[in-house]
């Protein structure tokens, strides 16, 4: 069965990009502008990774990941940040927390599925 | 030679008491001179007076046939004076009939003696008093007797001694006042000189502790004079320098808040402008891969182009953020050993294509192979300078890489080296080149691209490593260096 990403991004052109190519390598993508949206989707989809940006209007990607982590469904299911690099630089630490991984904007889309393909595979080896 | 106030002040007092005091005591002497003289010639006025028709009387009466009474009235009349010294009788051819001195010391008179005294022989014929004041004082007296005949002139010789006398106890009496008053001057000068000096001395601490930065130091002198107007100018002076100050302090805040405010700025427009970057190299790169349906080679060629400089776009943008994020928050290490020849050699494998391009040689000799700093970085700062060295060479040159260890002063650095031939960087502009956002020339960025914050970010995280950079340039061959403290 295909697995299914939610990706989280105020920026439509990012969203629609990020689509395209996940699209195109046989997910199945859900797309949410803010975290509201996200979860929303969240409610009735069953996820198998979220990509989420750090920087979202109202509620921001650490606050959106300390909610997911506090509710007993959703806190299993990995988390990628997207990010500006320098953003992410010196608190890749706090990501470990909570994040699987972090994929730095700009990417491209051999970066991204990768990078997607790497956190499937851990996920797999380590039975999460 | 350097003469403190207090030396100065001393000396010139101790001074002008001498000089008024030698004065004083000159006047003082002639007065005492003059007063004596005429105590003594008013005395021997009247002792004269009283006492010349006596001793006429006796000689006329008893120097022939009663002499030692005659002699005994005569000393009896001279006990009565303290300056005299001799009587002598003397007729108007100027013989002398008795001279007491001679007589009283054992001389037995001589018959036929003459006075050869000027003053006597002048006046001895003169009918009334006559004084002399020379060596000693001396009175000619004329003896009227009892028939109204003048036969006989009695001489009177007063010494001056008591003169002297008093001239030297009036000296003496003066000297002794003067040392007193010299000594007693001295001691008051150093207590008043110790008192401006100390409070001198307050001042002056004072102000050198406000030279050292303490502005707060207010000075208390509370004597009501000079001292006191000296201290409230000085507090009034420092009050104004503090204020400055504060207003200086001020205007920096200000400045810093803006800076900061401008450095915020920078980080959200170099945010802002990574955001749409994203979507763009995204797509480019996706439809230049021919993920989208085949391409041809015009459309390629072109699709190239647009990614190229969306990279270079994206790669300023990044220093921008760089620059602006060590700003704000500084650079946060992550330190680790390093292989740093692998990491350079990563460095010139992805500027292939620039160094083809110039038909560039790389020369790599590499000593020490690893290094103890922050991996993300130190790779910026390599690529930074390997960066800027592609960039300013000439064509079909040679660019020479090394590392080293150095030792100075007991600790091991790790030295990075660059060079490359082109053109020269003047002396004057090679230690601005790390100012951020300079360029050698205003025509450097147009010719060469990029905005000039490279070096800067170098230098940010050399620094951050306790280490150095640096860059020399002569007759073409640019040199950067660094250096990182290692181990310990």
């Amino acid at each position: 069965m295909n697995k299914k990403i939610l990706v989280i991004d105020d920026e439509d052109d990012i969203l629609d990009f990020v689509e395209r190519v996940l699209k195109d390598a046989g997910f199945v993508v859900y797309k949410a502008k803010d975290a509201k949206q996200g979860l929303t989707v969240l409610q009735t989809e069953k996820i198998d990774l979220i990509l989420l940006d750090i920087m979202l209007p109202e509620m921001d990607g650490w606050q959106v990941m300390q909610m997911l982590k506090s509710e007993e469904r959703l806190k299993k299911i990995p988390v990628a940040m997207l990010t500006a690099r320098v953003d992410a630089y010196d608190k890749i630490i706090g990501l470990k927390e909570g994040a699987v991984d972090y994929i730095c904007k700009p990417f491209t889309a051999d970066d991204l599925l990768k990078r997607i393909n790497d956190i499937f595979l851990y996920i797999e080896k380590n039975n999460l | 030679m350097r003469m403190s106030f207090r030396t100065k002040f001393i000396g010139s007092l101790f001074l002008i008491i001498l000089v008024i005091f030698t004065a004083m005591g000159i006047y003082m002497t002639l007065n005492r001179i003059n007063e004596v003289r005429g105590e003594i010639i008013n005395n021997a006025r009247m002792f004269v007076t009283l006492t010349s028709d006596k001793i006429g009387d006796a000689f006329v009466r008893y120097f022939k046939t009663a002499f030692f009474r005659f002699r005994a009235i005569v000393l009896e009349q001279k006990g009565l004076n303290i300056d005299l010294e001799n009587i002598q009788i003397i007729d108007l051819t100027g013989r002398i009939h008795y001279d007491m001195a001679q007589y009283e010391q054992g001389v037995l008179f001589v018959e036929d003696s003459y006075s050869t005294d000027s003053f006597v022989l002048q006046n001895i014929k003169k009918m009334e008093m006559n004084i002399m004041v020379d060596d000693h004082l001396c009175v000619i007296v004329p003896y009227i007797d009892e028939y109204g005949i003048h036969n006989y002139s009695i001489v009177y010789h007063f010494t001056l001694k008591r003169m002297s006398n008093e001239v030297s106890k009036v000296v003496t009496g003066s000297i002794v006042m003067g040392l007193s008053m010299l000594l007693l001057s001295v001691v008051l000068a150093v207590i008043v000189s110790n008192r401006v000096t100390g409070h001198l001395a307050v001042v002056s601490k004072a102000a050198k502790e406000i030279a050292d930065g303490d502005f707060n130091k207010v000075i208390t002198i509370k004597t009501g004079d000079e001292f006191e107007d000296l201290s409230n100018a000085f507090n009034f002076m420092t009050e104004k320098i503090r204020e400055n100050i504060r207003e200086l302090n001020n205007l920096i805040e200000e400045l810093k808040k803006r800076d900061i405010q401008k450095t915020h700025f920078l980080a959200n427009i170099s945010h802002e402008l990574r955001t749409p970057l994203t979507a763009s190299i995204g797509y480019v790169d996706y439809i230049k891969k021919e993920k989208m349906g085949a391409l041809n080679p015009d459309q390629k060629h072109s699709l190239e182009i647009i990614h190229r400089n969306l990279e270079r776009l994206n790669k300023e943008i990044h220093s921008l953020l760089l620059v602006s994020k060590y700003t704000l928050e500084g650079i946060k290490l992550k330190p680790e050993e390093i292989d740093i020849s692998e990491l350079i050699e990563n460095v010139i494998n992805n500027f292939t294509p620039e160094i083809r391009l110039k038909g560039l040689v790389i020369k790599k000799s590499f000593a020490k192979k690893e290094l103890f700093g922050d991996k993300e970085n130190i790779r910026t700062v390599v690529e930074n300078l390997i960066g800027n060295s592609i960039k300013f060479s000439a064509p079909e040159t040679a660019i020479t890489i090394t590392t080293d260890i150095e030792n100075k002063e007991n600790q091991e650095y790790f030295k990075f080296k660059i060079s490359n031939y082109g053109a020269t960087i003047p002396e004057d502009q090679i230690r601005k080149i790390f100012e951020p956002f300079y360029q050698v020339d205003a025509t450097t960025s147009r010719k060469y691209g990029g905005i000039g914050l490279g070096l800067s970010i170098a230098q940010n995280i050399i620094e951050a490593h306790q280490g150095k950079i640096w860059a020399e340039s002569r007759e073409g061959l640019t040199t950067f260096y660094f250096i990182i403290p290692q181990g310990g």
